[in-house]
């Protein structure tokens, strides 16, 4: 669980809780998780239309 | 970063104003239309180039370079600056309407980055209208409202591209499954019997492979064709032409021939040689038919009125000519009938001839490519068939094929015993060997399931990427929703025990008011308690003074999470209209304890009590409050002295003569430090429902509670031993101040109302003494070294200590030994 940090924006606590809820999730692959990580700076992750490409591509990485 | 120092140029109506807050809050005080406005329109300006003011809804056609400079400034000479400075640095902001860039040295603090930022979403300034958005708002529009004051429109923005991205791909993964079924039930349903799974298409597969001649597949494999190792039906059919279809077709045309065409074709052929015979019997009309034309083309050259030929001249009867001529036509026009007749018959025999014929050709080609079979038999018969069908073409009537055969020897010739024996030999060896077709279309089906079986793993595993990485997506909105909501209800509860604290200091504990903020599907829920009757909208039940400072509080709480906290001025546009007087102290403890450490707080009202109550409790001070009189065209604003001191503008209006507004001015003050001193020193005042207390419900019980202090202070002082001198200096004094002010008290409202009587009657000379006595009295209660009204400290409900803030002019205990 993250927790939050008061010295940072709540978008900022949101993204990192987020990301911390990615890692720890049983669900989520290790490459998708990675990959969303790095998109995370961008206001949108880079649009929906990137975030498909990348975590197919994700996907078919952790299947190899 | 704190205003150290303002400076507005030309803009907005304000011709010329300078100011150095030094950091502290600053106040605008002043009627409406005074210009206090004009000086946050100033800080919108220089933070964002624009004025939120001039931007909302119906300023359509208002715009910075028209309507920012003051009346016939130029834009260049139209401009805005601040120098913002805390403890270790400082940086000077400029803004000039002519270019609208903001200029300053430096690299621009992160503070002042955030502050432009929150200013450029309008998030530094509170007015009524947003105190409006966060308590009567639709939950929709409040939820818009914090989202964007808690600047997590990019939150929004970033759930719903997650969202889009999973429903996306749940989308894709639906259609990649499909497209997998469908691939699938096209390999189930390639064979003559459907297959109801992969092992049955394995075993079907192996069917086919076997009419081929091939060996079983022990599995299928993408890398395995289903062909693999087969000999194609092609190169079957190279090795033996009779074994292909098209041969087969030629044989039974051929065939056919034998058995009903050619009888077919002897009825036909008997018919023409008949009609050919009656042509030829018929000479003098065949004749006529050669020249038939030319008799036509005389008979229309024929003159009934010439009576010799036109080319040899000789003598002729016209009519008897004429007659000869229809004559001869009408025989060559029997001729042609009949020739046509016959021509008729030869078009309804070749058909029949030349279908044979080609097929033999086409046959002798097929076969005339390989050695093991001979074709000469064809190849007679074949001449035998091309020369009866060009004779048959030709003029029969000249010469019919083979003319003195009889119909059996035509027969013969059509139909000669080698040729039919050597075509059903040949069908019979066709017939023996396996059916071409069959084997293409096995050869064929094999093709296209192996293409389809690697389609649909192929299908098969995008489907399942896709699924997987739906799933996953799914997961990863739901994980990001989780975050928002964990982190937003954290904040939220963070926020509503802050908004629950901010108004109980204002209002008491008066109600379990106990607030909700929380999260719902189409918004933002805010429920508060009701005096211990259930929770409700803040709108619900309570008073409009109590929603405004329920929007003020609420916003208050929120500061604290606005850009981190770090915003460094926050503006609060006359946003306690409608909180009761009674509660307005509290909201001013409340600002200067809880907001005034953390943020420089810009505040703008037209009421003087209020202000006044901010500069008591220390949220303003003199020296960083501007108060505007009034506004003109040509001057601007017109500001009251630049200390803010209400005494100071008494006396300029002495100074100007216009006694009727120095005695107005006197009696607005006068209930203002009177009202204070009551509640100072805890006296007792009247009862009033309407709460429109005036001078005089101030004035005795204020004179009345101060001199019993003062008794009691003695008395105490007395019972210790200590030295009450100052207590008795004080007490004279008082006993002075108050028979002064007894005697000028009445002056006041006569001065201030029109009566026709009264009004006006005073000099500035006769309205002295009455500014006096008033000056002494406020002079009494206050301390002119820590500037506070003197005060009664109690511990529970015994009064224990008289004194003022500093403890300079009085500091004396209440409690007898």
């Amino acid at each position: 669980m993250y927790m939050t940090d008061d010295s940072e924006s709540l978008e900022e606590n949101i993204v990192k809780q987020f990301l911390s809820n990615l890692e720890s999730s049983d669900d989520i692959s290790e490459e998708v998780s990675d990959t969303l990580s790095n998109l995370s700076d961008k206001d949108d992750f880079g649009g929906r239309d990137q975030i498909v490409d990348v975590v197919l591509e994700a996907v078919s990485e952790g299947e190899d | 970063m704190r205003i150290d120092e303002l400076k507005v140029h030309n803009f907005r109506g304000i011709t010329d104003l300078e100011e150095q807050p030094e950091g502290d809050n600053i106040g605008l005080i002043g009627p409406n239309g005074s210009g206090k406005s004009s000086v946050m329109d100033a800080i919108d300006f220089l933070l964002t180039g624009d004025v939120q003011r001039m931007t909302g809804e119906g300023t359509g056609d208002l715009s910075i370079e028209d309507h920012g400079p003051h009346v016939d400034s130029d834009p260049e000479e139209s401009w805005v600056e601040i120098r913002f400075a805390d403890n270790s640095e400082e940086i000077t902001l400029k803004r000039t309407v002519e270019d609208n860039d903001l200029e300053y040295d430096g690299d621009l603090p992160d503070s002042l980055e955030l502050l432009i930022d929150a200013a450029e979403r309008g998030q530094h300034l509170l007015s009524r209208n947003e105190i409006l958005n966060f308590i009567v708002a639709r939950k929709q529009s409040r939820s818009e409202q914090l989202r964007s004051l808690l600047k997590l429109s990019n939150i929004k923005e970033k759930r719903l591209e997650l969202q889009g991205a999973a429903d996306n791909l749940d989308d894709e993964a639906d259609r990649k499954e499909r497209e997998y079924d469908s691939s699938r039930n096209r390999l189930f349903n390639l064979f003559e019997e459907e297959a109801d799974d992969i092992e049955e298409v394995r075993e079907k597969v192996n069917e086919l492979r076997k009419e081929l001649d091939g060996q079983p597949l022990e599995e299928l494999d993408t890398d395995t064709p289903f062909r693999s190792d087969l000999e194609s039906p092609t190169d079957r059919a190279s090795a033996s032409p009779i074994q292909s279809k098209q041969t087969k077709e030629l044989l039974a045309k051929i065939h056919q021939w034998f058995e009903e065409d050619v009888e077919q074709f002897l009825e036909r052929d008997a018919k023409l040689r008949e009609k050919t015979e009656t042509v030829r019997s018929d000479e003098e009309a065949l004749r006529a038919l050669d020249v038939l034309e030319l008799i036509r083309d005389g008979r229309q050259f024929l003159d009934e009125e010439a009576d010799r030929c036109p080319l040899c001249l000789t003598d002729w009867d016209a009519d008897e000519l004429e007659a000869v001529l229809a004559e001869r036509e009408e025989k060559a026009s029997e001729a042609n009938e009949r020739m046509e007749e016959l021509n008729d018959l030869q078009r309804d025999a070749l058909p029949l001839l030349t279908e044979v014929r080609t097929a033999l050709d086409s046959l002798k080609n097929v076969l005339g490519q390989h050695e093991d079979f001979d074709t000469e038999e064809l190849e007679e018969f074949l001449d035998n068939l091309e020369t009866y069908e060009n004779k048959l073409e030709a003029d029969v009537v000249d010469e019919l094929p083979h003319e003195d055969s009889t119909k059996e020897e035509r027969r013969q010739i059509l139909k000669p015993e080698s040729a039919v024996e050597y075509i059903s030999d040949l069908r019979s060896r066709a017939e023996d060997l396996p059916d071409l077709d069959a084997l293409q279309d096995a050869w064929d089906v094999l093709n296209s399931a192996y293409e389809n079986y690697r389609e649909v793993l192929e299908l098969e595993d995008v489907a399942a990427e896709y699924r997987e990485a739906a799933d996953q997506m799914d997961e990863v909105q739901k994980e990001f929703i989780n975050a928002r909501d964990s982190v937003l209800n954290e904040t939220y509860e963070a926020i509503s025990e802050q908004f629950e604290e901010y108004y109980k200091s204002i209002h008491g504990e008066e109600e379990e008011f106990s607030p909700e903020i929380s999260p719902t599907e189409t918004g933002l829920d805010i429920q508060v308690g009701f005096h211990g009757r259930g929770k409700h909208p803040p709108h619900a039940l309570h008073s409009e003074g109590h929603q405004d400072s329920m929007g003020l509080c609420l916003y208050l709480a929120l500061c604290d999470h606005l850009e981190g906290g770090e915003l460094p001025l926050i503006m609060l546009d006359d946003v306690v209209m409608s909180v009761d007087a009674s509660h307005r102290r509290p909201l001013a403890n409340l600002l200067k304890e809880k907001i005034s450490s953390d943020f420089q707080i810009l505040i703008t009202t037209h009421d003087e009590l209020w202000y006044r109550h901010l500069k008591t409790v220390g949220v303003l001070s003199r020296k960083s409050t501007i108060k505007f009189s009034n506004w003109s065209l040509q001057d601007g604003p017109q500001i009251i002295g630049r200390s803010g001191d209400e005494w100071d503008r008494i006396e300029e209006l002495m100074e100007e003569g216009d006694v009727q507004a120095a005695a107005s001015r006197l009696r607005h003050t006068a209930e203002w430090f009177l009202q204070e001193a009551c509640h100072q020193l805890g006296a007792e005042v009247r009862f009033k429902s309407d709460s429109r207390w005036t001078l005089g419900d101030f004035s005795g019980p204020a004179m009345s509670r101060f001199k019993e202090l003062i008794k009691q202070a003695k008395r105490a002082g007395d019972s210790w031993g200590h030295d009450i001198s100052e207590i008795n200096e004080l007490d004279n004094k008082r006993s002075e101040v108050y028979s002064q002010f007894h005697r000028e008290v009445g002056a006041v409202n006569p001065n201030v109302h029109f009566n026709a009587d009264e009004w006006a009657t005073f000099s500035v000379e006769e309205f002295r003494p009455v500014v006096d006595a008033f000056r002494n009295l406020y002079d009494l209660f206050w301390c002119s070294n820590c500037n506070s009204c003197l005060f009664l400290v109690e511990d529970g409900y015994d009064e224990v200590h008289f004194n003022c803030r500093c403890g300079g002019k009085a500091n004396w205990t209440l409690e007898e030994e």
